[in-house]
């Protein structure tokens, strides 16, 4: 099956053809995709595979980086891929063969030809590199995104793998003109976009990269920019405001979540008085041993915090909080006068003590997990369109900053915009709403997951369904919050009165929307936010966490223990911006051949010259000045980066050399990024990854 | 199509001199046609990183590569085995992916071994300049290392290592968004079984939570896949790739989670718990198998020293990699002296349960091990079937018995050290009388090598 597209004939006017396709595709849905996607339903879960399936991913730049990236994203299954080249070819489709006789009516199409670079029809090099490039697309003179949109296609049919013909210049250069005449711009044709992932692209001032950059960062788009150059790697991942729900959506995810304090019973019983009925149907007294051991920590920790009560002030107040160190040991008195036979094993107990915390260090309706900075942020956030309120409504200084690009979002947003605006504003609603159902009903909304934990059946079951029960209700309360807080919002945000009446109601949440809150209040302690650096921030610094992860594996790995150095690291990535500067000045990357590709029949000397060691000796000292004024500007360590002379040397000699081993790590990695911000699970990166195959090692640190 | 046109990028690096190469890189043309001609890559295992192996590899100008794997392929491996397509599903793992590498990058040439790596004589294996490994079972990884370093020869007199006997093993892991990449020089830098407790044994549900107290549903799916499956099918093999099987069990647990009020028994829990899935995506398999293909360039040309030698990478909290060096056992199981296997156990136990703790112990994991004592007298077999049957009885007698049987079977006094027999009335003080000790030896499919093993009766 080819899903070629040779027309050109517009570039925002593909949505409607793409959609036609995606409308035939899940007309086709495989019955058997269960089956296929079992191994990372494991990992991410349904919620998490419906996300990947909806997505829309644009690669620009097909080289082996690019390619192998969207090669990840195309086997899990995301709904479309769209792929473009960097450059403009030299000629198209019209003149070579197809793959298929179904593209017969695309091959009149003609193609712009801004200049006559070759190297995005695919060539010999493109084979050394490339997997998804055939001996016969070269004989054959493809355009490449043409050639990898076909063989990605053939990975997988829930797919919509298309390739667009035309040079990033002129997509920008048109996407301006339209805007000027008050059309959409580049932040609309981002916006399609669920993520868009760019590959062997140097960033330099004036590069184009640079423009599309800024349109993702005002579009909210994600952009996970890519690069194989010699050993080494990076990837850098750039949006404004990154939101996370959980770790991960694999099974028992759940399970490794910790109760809170309100199951422990440490709220008032008036709060939950079902569970603290079930907690007195059990009377130590009147069990013997067996049953003693298995009575549920939570019941035990219950009517320990309950007998610290009476003993410390009579039973007084109900709200006395074990938070001193001698409150703890008072606790583990009682504990230990309720076993029943001390040298035994009493495994449960022996739980009860390990999760003492929850009694004493949690107060109830106290925001854990680094909620309550997220909480807080929440207050200023319209329930809405999920921007600041300021920016949309109040003040009313909002949308006139907009460019026309982003006031067409607004008014006709596409589908992966208006899905971007939905999930932003219901997860904001419902931090914002957190705080209003902690005042109201005393603790944050119940998981309806309880850990495993030593119990007989039937007590462990009891317990569940109060669980269950609470849980339910909770989602109930939570979304008749979250409700009332959008019908005040939706007075005010200036954004809504932008779209049509059908898009408003999408940004609403249903009456029974309880899947949806359900799986909110589930998430509730992964919730995160991680805001990178923008495209022109040229501030540098380390990642804050990196050093607390090198702490815990050294704890845990069996590892030599020493801190990890990540110097080289640090030098690689001045080294990569060092050189796009070189880009700049020369036109071609330090020690990069002025011929881009051999020829195939290519003689001796014609072979001595391209590989050229000579060149390398002229690039490095026009390199090494290039490269220490950049790392100057630098300050990824406190002690500065160090540019060892041998290093420099290295990254002269590679010549930008894109190799395909060191482009399928990037791809991984780049492709595990775009699944955490398609998902919302896992941790990203913040923001810049560095491989170094000189030493088979990598580290990652904001740049 | 020219070699260097076609593999311009990797040229780029082969025929310039680098300041960071391996102190015996020469730079030149050679290096390339060594990697398409010459170098033997054995690539073990077709599975998510076997794919990928063959591809970075075939990319990398290796043409003379070889891929073994017994398997046949499974609707469940498509969203990462991309060598592999739906009407595939049933054919054999190494064939197709052989033959369609062969088809994109004619040059190479891949030969597909659809076979059991045990099964494969050591002469085969010594064709190879380098073996690569993508393979999810630590069995299989256990014995890969220890046979490599089987085939090393030394010296008669100075009993150094022979260097034309070395094959270098790449080895590769991953399990969701976690990896692992590693390079071992057999005899030279840590092994496989140096650093096993990188890999934390199976965890197992007690047996008395499944049967007397279940909460969870694996509990449930365990009581039927452990308890009901060999009481109401006895004699027959339970295979977790059977769907037939894997039903049934499902079918059983969920009776069982229904008459106990217990939720969210489901077919594919069912089948995780019984076949240990391991949860796979295509972008971790993509950054290790790279790793290790990387290496194997780097192995092949001296283009950069190899790796020092262990990449542990987490990719779920940001991206994550740690590069050290692991160390060598001196008294690994197979690269080292071994030294007996101490293990400690209450004199009361039953021979079962020494089995369990034997095939939960971290260094040893046999699962279905045989026993003797030191002296070479049988205590228990697994197999073969007669030998199990004679031995079989013992199985349910504590060890405390069995200890004492056998010193008055072997005309000894019941050792002086039998604190249980003269905890009354014997002349030492308990403190300092050390417990009885029962030597074994023990032989298991999972173990390299027969272990010694020294059980303190607690």
């Amino acid at each position: 099956m080819s899903q070629l597209r040779g027309s050109d004939e517009s570039v925002s006017g593909d949505a409607a053809c793409l959609e036609e396709k995606e409308k035939t595709r899940s007309k086709m849905a495989q019955p058997s995709s269960a089956g296929r996607y079992d191994r990372q339903l494991r990992v991410w879960g349904e919620r998490g595979q419906e996300l990947v399936e909806r997505a829309r991913i644009c690669l620009i730049g097909s080289s082996a980086t690019g390619t192998e990236t969207i090669k990840n994203l195309v086997l899990p299954g995301v709904g479309a891929v769209q792929v473009m080249d960097t450059q403009s070819p030299s000629c198209g489709l019209r003149s070579h063969g197809c793959y298929g006789a179904t593209d017969a009516s695309h091959t009149g199409a003609t193609h712009s030809t801004a200049d006559a670079d070759t190297t995005q029809i695919c060539a010999a090099r493109d084979l050394g590199s490339n997997f998804f490039v055939t001996e016969d697309d070269v004989r054959h003179g493809r355009p490449r995104a043409v050639a990898v949109a076909h063989w990605l296609q053939e990975l997988n049919d829930a797919v919509v793998c298309t390739a667009e013909h035309i040079s990033l210049d002129e997509l920008l250069e048109k996407l301006d003109a339209d805007n000027e005449r008050g059309k959409s711009g580049v932040e609309m044709w981002v916006a399609q976009f669920s993520v868009l992932v760019v590959a062997q692209m140097p960033f330099s001032e004036r590069a184009p990269l640079r423009r599309l950059a800024a349109a993702c960062w005002s579009a909210r788009v994600p952009l996970v920019w890519c690069r194989s150059y010699g050993h080494y790697g990076m990837v850098r991942v750039i949006d404004r405001e990154i939101l996370t729900y959980s770790g991960g959506g694999g099974e028992g995810a759940d399970a490794r979540q910790p109760l809170d304090a309100s199951v422990t019973g440490s709220a008032s019983p008036e709060l939950w008085p079902e569970l603290h009925a079930f907690y007195d149907s059990f009377d130590f007294a009147a069990l013997d041993s067996a049953a003693t051991r298995l009575v549920p920590y939570p019941v035990i920790l219950s009517k320990a915090l309950h007998e610290w009560r009476e003993k410390h002030n009579g039973g007084e107040d109900h709200h006395a909080f074990p938070n001193l160190r001698k409150h703890r040991t008072e606790l583990q008195q009682i504990l230990d006068g309720w076993r029943k036979s001390p040298q035994c094993d009493e495994e449960n107990f022996d739980e009860a003590m390990r999760k003492l915390r929850l009694i004493c260090d949690v107060r109830p309706g106290e925001l854990q997990h680094g909620l309550a900075p997220l909480v807080a942020d929440a207050e200023h956030m319209c329930g809405i369109c999920g921007e600041e309120q300021e920016v949309c409504g109040g003040s009313g200084s909002g949308t006139g900053r907009d460019v026309s690009g982003l006031k067409n979002i607004h008014s006709q947003p596409p589908e992966a915009a208006m899905h971007r605006m939905r999930s932003r504003a219901h997860y904001w609603l419902f931090l914002r709403c957190v705080r209003a159902f902690v005042d109201q009903f005393g603790d944050v909304p119940v998981t309806a997951a309880l850990p495993d934990m030593v119990s007989d059946t039937e007590s462990y079951v009891a317990l569940q369904r109060i669980f269950h029960a609470r849980a339910r209700l909770d989602v109930e309360r939570m979304t008749a919050l979250m409700r009332q807080q959008q019908i005040k919002d939706s007075a005010r945000c200036s954004r809504m009165r932008l779209l049509p009446a059908s898009a408003r109601e999408r940004l609403l949440v249903e009456p029974d929307a309880e899947q949806h809150v359900a799986y909110l209040c589930k998430s509730l302690r992964g919730f995160r936010a991680t805001r990178t650096r923008a495209p022109d921030d040229t501030r540098y610094g380390r990642h804050p966490e990196d050093s607390e992860l090198v702490a815990q594996s050294n704890n845990s790995g069996g590892g030599t223990g020493g801190e990890k150095d990540d110097g080289v690291e640090f030098a690689v990535c001045a080294l990569l911006f060092a050189a796009d500067a070189f880009h700049e000045l020369q036109g071609r990357f330090p020690g990069q051949p002025p011929l881009r590709a051999l020829p195939v029949d290519a003689s001796d000397d014609q072979q001595v010259a391209f590989f050229s060691e000579q060149l390398v000796e002229e690039d490095c000292a026009l390199f090494r000045g290039v490269a220490q004024s950049v790392a100057a500007q630098m300050a990824l360590s406190p002690q500065g980066v160090a540019l060892d002379g041998n290093l420099i040397k290295e990254f002269v000699r590679c010549g930008a050399a894109e190799l395909h081993t060191v482009a399928s790590v990037v791809g991984g990695v780049a492709a595990q990024e775009a699944v955490k911000l398609l998902t919302g699970q896992f941790q990203p990166l913040n923001n810049t990854f560095i491989f170094d195959g000189v030493r088979g090692a990598s580290a990652s640190f904001i740049a | 199509m020219g070699d260097a046109a076609r593999f311009a990028d990797v040229e780029l690096l082969l025929r310039r001199a680098g300041p960071l190469a391996h102190a015996a890189f020469e730079a030149g043309p050679e290096n390339g046609a060594f990697i398409a001609s010459q170098c033997r890559v054995l690539v073990i295992g077709a599975g998510g990183l076997g794919c990928e192996l063959l591809k970075d590899l075939a990319l990398s100008g290796f043409a003379r590569i070889d891929i073994v794997d017994m398997d046949v392929i499974d609707v469940s491996n498509l969203n990462r085995q991309f060598l592999f397509r739906a009407h595939d599903v049933g054919r054999s793992k190494a064939e197709v992916a052989a033959a369609f590498v062969r088809a994109r990058v004619p040059r190479c040439n891949v030969t597909a071994h659809n076979a059991d790596i045990t099964q494969l004589p050591a002469d085969f294996y010594r064709q190879f300049n380098l073996v690569v490994s993508g393979l999810d079972s630590i069995d299989a990884r256990r014995w890969l290392n220890a046979f490599l370093f089987s085939l090393l020869e030394r010296d008669a007199t100075s009993g150094e290592i022979d260097p034309a006997s070395i094959i270098p093993l790449v080895d590769g892991g991953t399990e969701g968004f976690l990896g692992q990449a590693r390079v071992i020089i057999p005899g030279f830098l840590a092994c496989f079984e140096c650093t096993l407790d990188l890999f934390p044994p199976q965890r197992n549900f007690p047996l008395c939570t499944i049967a007397n107290t279940p909460r969870l549903p694996e509990h449930c799916i365990e009581y039927a896949h452990v308890v009901l499956w060999p009481d109401v099918r006895h004699g027959e093999r339970f295979d977790a790739d059977d769907p037939a099987h894997v039903q049934w069990v499902f079918e059983r647990a969920l009776a069982r989670a229904t008459q106990y009020g217990i939720q969210n028994v489901t077919l594919r829990l069912t089948q995780g718990v019984v076949k240990n899935v391991i949860p796979a995506v295509a972008s971790t398999n993509a950054v290790i198998a790279a790793v290790c293909a990387h290496e194997c360039l780097k192995l092949a040309s001296y283009l950069a020293p190899s790796m020092n030698n262990y990449m542990m990478y987490n990719g779920e909290a940001g991206v994550y990699s740690y590069t050290y060096q692991n160390q060598r056992r001196p008294d690994c199981a197979v690269c080292g002296v071994p030294v007996p296997r101490r293990l400690g156990i209450s004199a009361g136990s039953t021979l079962n349960e020494l089995l369990d703790l034997i095939a939960a112990d971290a260094e040893l994991r046999a699962r279905s091990p045989s026993l003797r004592w030191i002296s070479g007298h049988a205590l228990y077999y697994s197999a073969p079937p007669a030998l199990h049957v004679q031995t079989s009885a013992n199985a349910e007698r504590s060890l405390i018995d069995l200890f004492r049987a056998w010193h008055m079977q072997n005309g000894l006094a019941p050792d002086a050290r039998d604190a249980a027999n003269e905890s009354e009335n014997g002349p030492v003080v308990d403190a300092q009388r050390s417990p009885p000790v029962m030597k074994l030896s023990v032989a298991d499919p999972h173990l390299p090598h027969v272990r010694e093993v020294h059980v303190e009766l607690l």
